[in-house]
């Protein structure tokens, strides 16, 4: 692209040093997470621990049940993970492979719905939970996002390069639709449903707002719930705070990295094309 | 702001990675570990590093004698602080988007230029900025909706627990949900959400609209 040699120079220079000033931020908890409360405290700060203590981290387990917040938070997690897919996978086969009335029309208003996030209509939803009497249970934190707009027209994206013949030829030795879609369609898009899958189950992981409406008892709180309320209490205990973030960091970080190529090339580049 | 700074920032980046090729995909991941990690662990490890007495970024001021300063109690910092943690957050994903977009220019295009005599600098206003230029529009329009419902590090950075005077920085969900669920005038949040609607509405219209007038 741009192959001049001040340019490479200049890259050079920029690129390593920003990489720097965009990982201090976590080297620095992950730091603060093992040092005793005197030593966070000194001043001027010292960048490695001069004793090590794993304090901060037996407290929040212990004091605070943080075990039972990542339990729930993957249990919400992965059954958002499971539904969304079943939902995109199933619709997005519909959308991609039957004609049926109104099927554009239908396609656009779920399309119309992608870009709206929950902070628009949590309060209806909120409303919804609150009258059903659903209040603090896992069915609430998992049903908004069962389904994603997103996953479905992802799905029906990758479901319509799937071509109609291998669907009749399946027709015509007999298999019903629901062979066809078990059999064929979900096994020809594993590539798709595993980044639709990360990608779903990042959502749900990140997602705060909602289980902060819904959730009403320490015992279903999800970590990032639990790190922002114990974090609120604690305004001095840097310690066990950093602790804290350094754990519910982890999951994420052990999934980006183990399917890191799924995720930067999955869903960037299917999301932007048109 | 947060907007502008993201997308600057991360299209020097993506434009920078593309002239050493070799090393880009390493950094293309470094830069995407704060994208993966939630707002919320994100927001609380600032929240530590703005510390007016202890924090990282005051000691690292102090190196260049400049006063502490209370980031998260000032009115006129706390903005900034924000500003600064979403735009830290978000740029690893712009970053990828952008990378995506050079990646299709055809190389062709460039090379044609090139012996033409256009300089770098000619190449990137003539040549790679028009052809970016739906992404560019994409990259806005989604970062105005993700910047306009940013919640969890308002949350977070501005929360006045004990011993904490942090400033009151009041955004449009931090709004929604105090009035909604400490307040209890859910009529008043809806009117509000109502609002949010039309605004994320108005962005998506307009994309769709310049989307449709550059075929």
């Amino acid at each position: 692209m741009l192959k001049e040699r001040w340019i490479k120079i200049l890259a050079y220079i920029i690129v390593p040093s920003f990489a720097i000033i965009v990982l201090i931020p976590f080297f620095w908890v992950l730091m603060t997470s093992l040092k005793t409360p005197s030593e966070i405290s000194s001043w001027p700060p010292h960048f490695f621990p001069k004793e090590l203590t794993n304090e901060n981290y037996i407290n929040i387990f212990v004091k605070e049940n943080f075990f039972r917040y990542l339990l729930n938070s993957f249990i919400i997690s992965i059954g958002s993970m499971f539904f969304v897919l079943l939902t995109s996978s199933l619709s997005g086969f519909i959308f991609a492979k039957y004609r049926f009335p109104f099927r554009t029309f239908l396609f656009a208003v779920i399309l119309a719905t992608a870009t709206i996030p929950i902070q628009v209509y949590m309060i209806p939803l909120f409303i919804m939970v609150y009258k059903t009497g659903m209040m603090n249970t896992y069915f609430a934190m998992i049903f908004p996002m069962t389904i994603m707009t997103f996953g479905v027209f992802f799905m029906r994206q990758n479901i319509m390069s799937i071509p109609d013949s291998l669907l009749d030829a399946a027709r015509i030795d007999g298999a019903n639709e629901l062979w066809i879609y078990l059999k064929i369609v979900l096994s020809l898009s594993k590539s798709s449903l595993m980044a639709l899958g990360i990608f779903s189950f990042s959502e749900a992981w990140g997602n705060f707002i909602w289980p902060l409406l819904v959730v009403t008892t320490k015992d279903m709180y999800t970590t990032e719930l639990g790190l922002a309320v114990y974090q609120r209490q604690f305004y001095i205990e840097y310690g066990a705070i950093s602790a804290g973030a350094v754990v519910t960091i982890i999951p994420m970080l052990l999934v980006f990295t183990i399917l890191r190529k799924n995720i930067l090339q999955g869903f960037t580049t299917s999301g932007i094309k048109e | 702001m947060a907007v502008l700074s993201t997308l600057i920032a991360a299209l020097t980046i993506a434009l920078l990675l593309r002239s050493i090729e070799h090393v880009s995909p390493f950094f293309e991941t470094l830069f995407y570990i704060p994208v993966i990690t939630s707002w919320v662990p994100a927001s609380v490890i600032w929240k530590w590093l703005y510390d007016p007495t202890y924090g990282l970024i005051n000691y690292i001021l102090s190196l260049f004698d400049i006063a502490k300063q209370g980031w998260l109690q000032e009115p006129d910092l706390i903005i900034f602080a924000i500003v600064i943690v979403a735009s830290w957050k978000m740029i690893g994903y712009y970053i990828i988007v952008f990378t995506v977009g050079l990646k299709n220019i055809p190389i062709s295009y460039l090379e044609a230029a090139e012996i033409d005599g256009a300089s770098a600098l000619q190449r990137l206003r003539y040549i790679i900025l028009p052809l970016l230029r739906p992404i560019i529009l994409f990259a806005v329009v989604m970062s105005t909706i993700q910047f306009f419902n940013v919640f969890a590090p308002v949350y977070v950075l501005t929360a006045s627990a004990q011993g904490a005077p942090a400033y009151d920085l009041k955004v449009v969900v931090s709004e929604i949900y105090r009035n909604g669920f400490e307040y209890y005038r859910m009529g008043y949040a809806g009117a509000e959400s109502v609002v949010l609607l039309i605004l994320v509405m108005t962005m998506v219209t307009l994309q769709f609209t310049l989307f449709r007038e550059q075929k």
